[in-house]
């Protein structure tokens, strides 16, 4: 996700939450308070059912608001991947900067807006889920693995995810 | 950035031509083996860094694959004692076959999350 000319998160690629979903829906079957920042489509309505304490974000704003009225955040879960997929050659400025936008600058946007709770609790985990490309390098995805090399020195831990079915 | 810390015999040593020797071999023709590798050099050494990756956990794709399944044999996934890989791709093999799994399944998850607050970010279906 990134913000485009007025502020608000994009998303890159809407088929590219597939993993976020699963982590909503687990998490609240094992008993997590979820608030999902989404700004693209319809989040799963069984995830809603499953918590009453569900909350969709649409902006930073109002995932503080909705952090600051939960009292707290204990676990942050959030996922890189990469813009679409086009080989080296036919790369444009635009690319780069929108895969760094998605994969690097967003992250760090969350971070800088989740520092203060994880400061006060002295506790947080984050969790980024990144494809192989972001450690071991690809000159086709050179921006994301960039990006993601970067974006995963912040994080507790980084969770590779070697077979993806995007 | 250390300058002012470091003492004068250190700073010598760290010179950067202690480190342009290392790039010249690897930039010239003469270096027909390294490719996407990352080195340390200064001060006289030059060393390789490589990932290792352990031989690692494998476990059925199914629903007996779960948060207590994996604390009962984390120790698994964490032991390089027996031939670490050092990887440059992610591995690929192996997928679509069956796990081997010792013993019973754990089919019942004990792990949970209540009272914890979770923000996923993304979770368009």
């Amino acid at each position: 996700m990134s913000t485009n000319s007025r502020g608000h998160f994009r998303q890159s690629c809407n088929i590219l939450n597939r993993s976020g979903h699963v982590y909503a829906s687990l998490l609240t079957r094992m008993g997590a308070s979820v608030i999902v920042f989404e700004n693209h489509g319809v989040v799963n309505k069984q995830i809603q059912d499953l918590n009453s304490q569900f909350a969709v974000c649409k902006n930073l704003a109002s995932l503080k608001s909705a952090i600051e009225k939960v009292g707290k955040v204990n676990l942050v879960v959030t996922t890189c991947e990469p813009h679409e997929s086009r080989y080296f050659d036919s790369h444009n400025t635009e690319t780069w900067t929108h895969t760094v936008d998605s994969s690097l600058t967003s992250i760090y946007q969350l971070f800088r807006l989740l520092w203060p709770f994880f400061q006060k609790q002295k506790q947080g985990k984050v969790v980024l889920e990144i494809s192989p490309v972001g450690i071991y390098g690809h000159p086709g995805q050179s921006a994301f693995s960039s990006a993601v090399s970067l974006s995963s020195n912040s994080t507790n831990f980084t969770l590779i995810r070697v077979f993806n079915r995007c | 950035m250390t300058e002012t810390i470091m003492p004068e015999e250190r700073l010598r040593m760290i010179d950067p031509q202690f480190v342009v020797p290392v790039v010249a071999f690897l930039a010239s023709p003469a270096n027909q083996v390294e490719t996407g590798s990352i080195f340390e050099a200064g001060a006289g050494f030059v060393r390789k860094i490589r990932w290792e990756r352990s031989r690692g956990l494998s476990l059925n794709p199914d629903s007996s694959l779960n948060p207590t399944a994996l604390i009962r044999r984390w120790d698994e996934v964490n032991s390089f004692a027996s031939s670490p890989e050092h990887p440059n791709v992610p591995v690929l093999s192996g997928l679509g076959e069956t796990g081997s799994v010792s013993g019973s399944p754990i089919t019942t998850n004990s792990v949970s999350f209540q009272g914890q607050v979770a923000v996923v970010v993304g979770a368009t279906r």
